[in-house]
């Protein structure tokens, strides 16, 4: 398997910039929306990617994206998603599966037509993510 | 991250139907692959299991504590038994609606 550090921090690099964009985006309707966003690397998940908007009103609703790229057997296997962090989907974004066995270059463009997909599938579902992040009703 | 209150630890289940509801994603997790924390058999829901570090309440009480802040940034774990579990998740699948 020849899956570089490299590729995953590219990878990163450019989800970050497109959360970053949504989240600029989000404070134009909510100026005082807390969001940050992680990456983390174990056995399974070579990159798993996180954006999470805090919602304070609630304990476990917070509403996070959530990218990963996960090794299961002699694949790699990518998917994204809006969700509760509590883990019910808000919205099922784009899924794609690429064996580890293909050629870099190859599998390294199946990546980042996997990422040019989850930016547009952020861009389709601002408004979803607008509508939760909308205080309660009273605030 | 177990929330303060969660006593034994972190809540997980062994089959999908009781770890989730319809619509919801699950992480799961290989407690071979677990260091410091063992999954606990509940002698009253043999479905449930519940993770804390042995006997350890004072670092299961600081762990949870982390709960609130580790929402609040998501860049980096706040408590090495966060890192633990997620180093021990081995996959991710969602309970269809």
């Amino acid at each position: 398997m020849i899956v570089t550090t490299a590729l995953w921090e590219s990878v990163w690099e450019r989800l970050h910039e497109k959360f970053q964009d949504l989240a600029d985006r989000v404070h134009v309707a909510y100026p005082d929306q807390k969001w940050g966003a992680g990456h983390f690397a174990s056995d399974f998940f070579p990159l798993s990617v996180f954006g999470s908007f805090l919602r304070e009103h609630t304990e476990d609703e917070d509403v996070v994206i959530s990218v990963q790229f996960h090794i299961s057997g002699p694949n790699l296997e990518m998917h994204a998603d809006v969700a509760y962090d509590r883990g019910l989907i808000l919205a099922d974004g784009p899924e794609a599966v690429v064996p580890l066995a293909t050629e870099p270059s190859v599998l390294r463009s199946a990546v980042f037509q996997f990422v040019e997909r989850v930016e547009g599938f952020l861009d389709d579902n601002l408004g979803l993510i607008l509508r939760e992040l909308e205080p309660p009703r009273g605030e | 991250v177990p929330r303060p209150t969660d006593k034994d630890g972190l809540s997980t289940f062994d089959g999908m139907e009781r770890a989730a509801e319809p619509g919801e994603k699950v992480q799961i997790i290989d407690p071979s692959r677990l260091r410091v924390l063992i999954a606990f058999p509940d002698p009253l829901d043999p479905s449930h299991f519940a993770l804390r570090p042995g006997d350890d309440a004072e670092l299961l009480r600081e762990w949870a504590e982390t709960k609130d802040a580790q929402r609040s940034e998501p860049d980096r774990f706040l408590h090495p038994l966060t890192r633990e579990v997620f180093e021990a998740r081995v996959g991710e699948t969602k309970r269809p609606r």
